[in-house]
């Protein structure tokens, strides 16, 4: 770990101390809906804060505990608008937001980062027998998230065309999904989380796979239906590519003869740079 | 020394806000000015930039943080720093402030305003840190009193004495939230009037107003209310022993419409109007 040389060690003592305490899971909940603590956990936290006029030291350092998972499920209910739907708030906090922080805790000081991981998370951690179209939902809800975010890079010139690696800008990103995806995705998020709990979901036919870039501009999404030839180009300038190295990627019977055209196309939207860049 | 009298008095402002973005841009209210939110704007481009220029065309803005984590254990970050630095350059904002507190650990993010022990020791580690950042920064830096909810056994001084401490020592201004200390007052029970009137009022440069939930048993900084009276009290007390500073109005939550918290924030004229009156008596 780094740490200021010159944090005095009993700060740095209490900090982690009470950070973990912070970040506890919120289990049982008093009449204040402050979380209420096992009786060695509560004689630590009487060692060390003092009591308020009205409050017992564990709860005053519980709201601490209760508003970091209060702010945080918050924030990760608005990033997910489809598994929001999809499970309801309890479940989704539950379920998905409050095991995903204990693995994944926010290392970027930019609060809309927070769910950027979700989709990986769902990948490695969950397992049940919704798990693809969670993944898928998690997946779009996250591409939407970040392609907002997302900053423009500077174009490359044209001198750069042949020599250079490419990035993909930021703003847009490839994706395959089983059936109709964004129609359902629609449908859902047209009505509130609360109705979901009440009424069936929309049907989707998952038997087709299909193959999609996103791309946001001009304030709006925009997408379109790709082949998967053209995902795997775009992914090879996801992480970096020079013309040649992407076309080596795929063969020739796939694109039929069109890497040029596709390449000047997205060129022409503006979906190229060649300054690298890191999400988290 | 820092001296307030340099420092430009902006009239009052409020938050610039996402969710009023179209609303200003479209018609551009005769506000004295806006604070925006550092983090919203340190990575943005496109839309965003494009709308903060035609901000900057027409009012003067301030920087608020609240990522910095001063009192944190961590070292810190000189890449988040840096870009904090560019935006107060473009912005041309004439002060940048963030809070007295910390809220990392370890490379992680709490994305909250933590309490520090208020012991000497930490207010000498925080104060080298805020003489730092304002070193790098290039413009005046303000640390802001939070709300707190939890006091340390191992406290050595009272909140208005840690926070005079770390300001004097760092050479610092003082950014002073009056919802803050009430909502404080409410949970460690002190009386604001010992808590502001044992502060540096010179070193004030901006004062903060919003409102608050109270729970009864205790009260949450929640930026989504209107001030209540008892803060409105505590506003005109301090604002005349200021000399005159920068006013905003915080309103992060239950959004009112522009116009609504416009005008919220116009009640701190009539309060500064009456305080002026009461103290030329």
């Amino acid at each position: 770990m780094n740490f200021d040389p010159k944090v005095p060690s009993s700060l740095l003592e209490m900090q982690t101390w009470f950070g973990e305490i912070a970040r506890r899971p919120l289990r049982e909940l008093d009449s204040l809906r402050i979380p209420l603590y096992e009786a060695s956990m509560e004689e630590e936290i009487e060692r060390r804060i003092s009591a308020g006029p009205h409050l017992k030291p564990a709860q005053r350092i519980g709201i601490y505990n209760q508003q970091y998972w209060f702010r945080l499920f918050t924030l990760l209910q608005e990033a997910y608008p489809t598994l929001i739907r999809l499970f309801g708030y309890d479940d989704f906090n539950d379920l998905i937001a409050e095991p995903y922080l204990q693995k994944y805790s926010d290392l970027h000081w930019s609060i809309p980062r927070l769910g950027l991981r979700l989709p990986q998370w769902i990948e490695e951690e969950y397992k049940e027998d919704d798990r693809l179209l969670v993944l898928q939902a998690a997946q779009v809800d996250e591409i939407h998230e970040r392609l907002f975010l997302a900053p423009r890079l500077p174009l490359p010139k044209k001198s750069d065309f042949w020599k250079k690696t490419f990035y993909l800008q930021p703003f847009v990103s490839a994706i395959s999904l089983s059936g109709d995806f964004f129609s359902f995705r629609e449908e859902l998020i047209k009505e509130d989380p609360l109705y979901w709990e009440e009424n069936d979901f929309p049907k989707i036919d998952g038997s087709q796979k299909r193959v999609f870039a996103l791309s946001y501009r001009q304030g709006s999404f925009w997408k379109e239906e790709i082949n998967p030839a053209q995902k795997t180009l775009l992914q090879a300038f996801e992480k970096g590519a020079s013309l040649a190295d992407a076309c080596s990627q795929i063969e020739e019977d796939e694109a039929e003869g069109k890497i040029g055209d596709w390449f000047q196309n997205w060129a022409a939207k503006g979906w190229f740079t060649t300054e690298a860049f890191r999400w988290v | 020394m820092p001296n307030q009298k340099k420092i430009p008095n902006l009239g009052i402002g409020i938050g610039f806000r996402p969710i009023h973005y179209a609303e200003i841009c479209a018609h551009w209210p005769p506000i004295d000015w806006f604070e925006l939110i550092s983090e919203n704007f340190l990575l943005a481009s496109g839309e965003t930039m494009e709308r903060l220029d035609r901000l900057l065309e027409r009012y003067p803005v301030v920087l608020h943080g609240v990522t910095l984590a001063i009192g944190s254990a961590d070292p810190l970050d000189f890449d988040y720093l840096k870009k904090l630095k560019a935006l107060a350059r473009k912005t041309k904002a004439p002060w940048v402030s963030d809070h007295l507190c910390w809220g990392k650990l370890a490379g992680a993010h709490y994305h909250d305003l933590l309490p520090l022990p208020q012991r000497r020791d930490v207010a000498a580690y925080v104060a080298e840190r805020a003489r730092i950042v304002q070193d790098f920064l290039e413009v005046p830096f303000a640390l802001e009193n939070v709300s707190s909810y939890a006091g340390y056994k191992e406290d050595e001084m009272s909140e208005w004495e840690f926070y005079r401490t770390v300001v004097e020592q760092a050479d610092i201004y003082m950014m002073l939230d009056v919802n803050n200390i009430y909502v404080s007052s409410r949970n460690h029970g002190f009386a604001p009037k010992e808590y502001y009137s044992q502060l540096p009022l010179e070193r004030v440069i901006q004062i903060h107003l919003a409102g608050h939930s109270d729970y009864g048993a205790y009260c949450l900084d929640t930026h989504d209310n209107q001030v209540c009276d008892e803060v409105w009290k505590i506003y005109a007390e301090v604002y005349p022993k200021t000399k005159g500073i920068s006013t905003l109005l915080e309103w992060d939550g239950r959004f009112l419409s522009f116009e609504a918290t416009w005008q919220e924030a116009l009640k701190a004229k009539e309060f500064q109007s009456q305080a002026l009156l009461e103290a030329a008596r």
